[in-house]
C-alpha cells in the first residue's frame, strides 16, 4: 500500500510536472533590434531538435557548423537527435496544455505535415523570418508555401529536396508516353517504389501531372493514372506483382542490375553512390518532362524556447552562403541550397507540392486500383 | 498453522507487486485502450469489410503454419542429433556443440532476413554462384524465391531463426533424461533410435510442442521480416497495421488499433493453450521424471 502511495505521488508529480516559474516574456524577442538580439545572443546556448538517422548530416552539425557558430557568434550548439519529429511536436503540444513557459526545445527540423500540424497547434514562436536579414537572400519560392501549407515567416528554408529518375539508359523517356512504351520494350527492367514510400509516391503524382494535364486533381479524378500504371504492370520487375518496399530497395535492384531506373529525392545521391561503386559509372539523374517535385525542408523555432536569440541568430546564419555551400558538397550531404546565388539550375521545370491529401490519397486507391488488381 | 502458509504464499507474490503496478499503468492502459475500439462495431465492420483485412489473416496464418511445420521438422532434426551426442560426448563439448547449435539466435530477425535475402536473390550469392558455374546462362534465369507471394524466403528465414530456440527449451529436459537407463534399454536389445522414439521424445514432447506454440504466436505477431521479404500484395496483418500506422494521417488510428487488438487476442489464445497444455502435460512429465 506504502508502495502504491509512493508511485501514485510520483507519478501524478510527473504528469503535473514543474509549476510556473517567472515569466520572462517570449514575445518581445519578435520586437527587438537584429543588433539586440545578437548582444542577446552572445554566450547563449540553442538546441536544434532533428532527424538523427544520417551520419553524414550529425557530422556536418559537429564537425562544421557547432565550431563556426561558436567561433563566429559565441553560441553553443546542442544536437538533440530523434528518430521522428512528430515524438518532439506532441510534447510541445503538451507543454502548451500545462502552460509550461520555459520549454528545453529551440530550434526545430521539420516540414509539410509535420509543419503543419505544428501550425495549426500554435507551438512556434512567430514570424521568424521578417526578422532575420539573410533571409533576403534566400529564393522567394521557399518561403511561399511549404506542402500547400502557407508558411507565414513561421520557418526559414535550410534546404531542397528535388524529384529525379536515376538511370544509365541513353536518351532516357521523358513522357508518360515514352516511358510506357520503353517498359514495353524492355519488360522487366522497370520498377517504382511502393508509393507508401514518399519517393514512389512522388514518381505517380509526376505521371498524374503529365497523364492528365495540370496540377490541381482531385484523387477521385485519377483513373487514368491508374489505367496507365495497369497498362505497364504486366512489363515491370516480377510482373509487377511485388514492388520495391522503399526507395533505398529500388537503388539496391539497380545497384545489382535487376532493373535500369531508379527514383530518388537527393539528385547527389548519384555523385555519392557511384564514387562508392555501388551504381555504375555512367548513371546521371535527370528530370521528366513536366517538371520535378521540389520540395524545402525548413528551421522553425518553438514558442516556449528559453533562447530565442541564439536560435534566430543560429537560423539566419543557417541560411547564409557559407553553411550552404558546405551543405551541397555530395561528400557532405549532398543537400540542394535555398540561396539565390547557389541554387541549382538543373533541375527544372519546378512543381510545386501537392497537397497531403492527394498524397496520401494516392496510398490507398493505388492498392486499391494497381496493387490488387 | 494454514493461515501462516497462506501468508507466506501470499508475502512471497507480494515482491512482483511493483512491477505489476508499472505495467499496468503503462503497458496494459495502453493496450486496454486499443481494444475500447474492439467495441466501436461501425469500426470493426469497416476493417472486416474490407475484404483485405480477412485476405491478411488467412495469408499471416498460412505463413506461421508453414513456417513452425519447418522449424518443427528442422529443431527436431537438431535435438536428435544432440541426443545422439550426448551419449557419446561429455557434458562439456556437448555444451560448446549446443552453443555452435543456437548460433542464429544471436542475430536479430531483421539481418536474418537480409542474409536470406542476399543469399537466395535473384542477384544474390547462390544465383551468382550457378551463374559463374554456367548452371545458369542469366542471373533473372534463377528462379524467383524473395518478394514472391508464397513467401518462400521468409518461411526459411523463420526456419533457419527460431528452430534454434525450441532445441534450446528442450535440451535442458533432454539432459536429465537418465542415460542409466539407456544402458538397461541395451540389455533388452533397443538401439538408440527406438530408446528415442519411445522414451525420450514422449518426455520432451509437451515442451517441444509449447515451445512451436510459442513460436507460432511470435511469427503471426512480427513484422521485419514479412515487411522486408513479403509482396506488396497480400500483406501479413502486421505489415497491414504498419502501413496504416505510417501514414500521417489521424484517421486510420482506430483501425490500427482494432487490427492490433486482433492479432493481440490470437497471441494470446495461443498462449492461453500453451499453458493448459503445458498444464496437463507438465504434470505427467514430471511424474515419469521422478520414477
Amino acid at each position: 500500500m506504502k508502495k502504491l502511495m509512493f508511485l501514485l505521488i510520483l507519478v501524478s508529480f510527473l504528469l503535473i510536472g514543474c509549476g510556473k516559474k517567472a515569466e520572462k516574456s517570449k514575445k518581445a524577442v519578435l520586437d527587438m533590434s537584429w543588433e539586440e538580439i545578437e548582444k542577446n545572443a552572445d554566450g547563449q546556448s540553442v538546441s536544434i531538435t532533428m532527424w538523427g538517422g544520417s551520419k553524414e548530416i550529425n557530422k556536418y552539425y559537429d564537425e562544421f557548423i557547432a565550431p563556426n557558430l561558436k567561433k563566429e557568434y559565441n553560441i553553443t550548439l546542442k544536437r538533440v537527435p530523434v528518430t521522428d519529429i512528430r515524438q518532439p511536436l506532441n510534447k510541445l503540444v503538451i507543454e502548451k496544455e500545462a502552460n509550461k513557459i520555459n520549454g528545453s526545445t529551440d530550434v526545430i527540423w521539420l516540414n509539410g505535415e509535420n509543419f503543419k500540424f505544428a501550425k495549426t497547434n500554435g507551438i512556434l514562436l512567430g514570424d521568424i523570418n521578417s526578422k532575420m536579414p539573410n533571409i533576403e537572400g534566400v529564393d522567394p519560392n521557399a518561403l511561399r508555401s511549404d506542402f500547400g501549407e502557407p508558411v507565414d515567416g513561421l520557418e526559414a528554408p535550410l534546404g531542397q529536396a528535388n524529384f529525379i529518375m536515376i538511370t544509365e539508359v541513353k536518351n532516357p523517356p521523358k513522357t508518360a508516353a515514352e516511358l510506357r512504351s520503353w517498359v514495353m520494350k524492355n519488360p522487366g527492367r522497370f520498377t517504382y517504389s511502393n508509393p507508401n514510400d514518399f519517393v514512389g509516391n512522388a514518381f505517380i503524382r509526376t505521371l498524374a501531372v503529365d497523364i492528365l494535364g495540370r496540377d490541381d486533381f482531385t484523387v477521385e479524378e485519377m483513373g487514368p493514372v491508374w489505367d496507365y500504371l495497369n497498362e505497364i504492370k504486366p512489363y515491370l520487375w516480377r510482373e509487377g506483382k511485388t514492388y520495391p518496399e522503399s526507395s533505398e530497395r529500388n537503388h539496391e535492384l539497380f545497384a545489382n542490375g535487376e532493373v535500369d531506373f531508379s527514383i530518388s529525392y537527393t539528385p547527389s545521391i548519384v555523385e555519392n553512390k557511384v564514387t562508392l561503386g555501388e551504381f555504375p559509372k555512367d548513371t546521371y539523374p535527370y528530370v521528366m518532362s513536366v517538371g520535378s517535385f521540389t520540395n524545402n525542408h525548413y528551421l522553425t523555432i518553438a514558442k516556449n524556447t528559453q533562447n530565442p536569440e541564439a536560435a534566430l541568430v543560429f537560423i539566419n546564419y543557417m541560411i547564409s552562403n557559407d553553411p550552404q555551400e558546405e551543405k551541397m558538397k555530395s561528400s557532405v550531404w549532398g543537400d540542394g541550397a535555398v540561396t539565390k546565388k547557389l541554387k541549382e539550375e538543373l533541375f527544372t521545370p519546378q512543381l510545386e507540392e501537392l497537397s497531403p491529401e492527394v498524397t496520401e490519397g494516392i496510398k490507398d486507391e493505388w492498392y486499391e486500383k494497381v496493387a490488387k488488381a | 498453522m494454514n493461515g501462516m502458509k497462506k501468508w507466506q504464499k501470499l508475502k512471497n507474490h507480494l515482491g512482483i507487486l511493483p512491477s505489476i503496478i508499472v505495467m499496468l499503468l503503462l503497458f496494459w492502459s495502453g493496450i486496454l485502450k486499443s481494444f475500447q475500439q474492439i467495441f466501436d462495431y461501425k469500426l470493426l465492420e469497416k476493417v472486416i469489410n474490407k475484404g483485405e483485412f480477412l485476405n491478411s489473416l488467412v495469408y499471416t496464418a498460412k505463413l506461421s503454419l508453414c513456417s513452425i511445420i519447418l522449424v518443427g521438422l528442422i529443431s527436431l532434426l537438431g535435438i536428435y542429433v544432440l541426443y545422439l551426442l550426448s551419449t557419446e560426448v561429455d557434458l562439456i563439448k556437448l555444451n560448446g556443440i549446443k552453443m555452435f547449435f543456437l548460433s542464429p539466435m544471436y542475430i536479430p530477425y531483421l539481418l536474418g532476413g537480409y542474409m536470406i535475402s542476399n543469399l537466395i536473390g535473384q542477384s544474390g550469392i547462390i544465383s551468382t554462384l550457378c551463374y559463374r558455374l554456367g548452371c545458369i546462362h542469366k542471373m533473372d534465369q534463377f528462379p524467383i524465391l524473395v518478394n514472391e507471394s508464397h513467401g518462400y524466403s521468409i518461411i526459411l528465414t523463420y526456419g533457419w531463426k527460431a528452430s534454434p530456440f525450441v532445441v534450446l527449451m528442450v535440451y535442458s529436459t533432454m539432459i536429465k533424461i537418465n542415460n542409466e537407463w539407456l544402458d538397461v534399454a541395451k540389455v533388452y536389445g533397443v538401439n538408440r533410435y527406438h530408446f528415442f522414439k519411445e522414451v525420450v521424445f514422449p518426455i520432451i514432447f509437451p515442451i517441444y510442442l509449447s515451445s512451436l506454440f510459442v513460436v507460432f504466436a511470435h511469427i503471426f505477431a512480427s513484422f521485419e521480416v514479412p515487411y522486408l521479404l513479403g509482396v506488396t500484395y497480400p500483406r501479413t496483418l502486421p505489415v497491414l497495421a504498419y502501413e496504416k500506422y505510417a501514414r500521417n494521417s489521424i484517421a486510420h488510428r482506430g483501425e490500427v488499433m482494432v487490427i492490433n487488438s486482433i492479432i493481440i487476442l490470437l497471441t494470446a489464445s495461443v498462449a492461453l493453450i500453451i499453458y493448459k497444455l503445458n498444464r496437463s502435460l507438465g504434470e505427467r512429465v514430471e511424474l515419469e521424471l521422478e520414477k
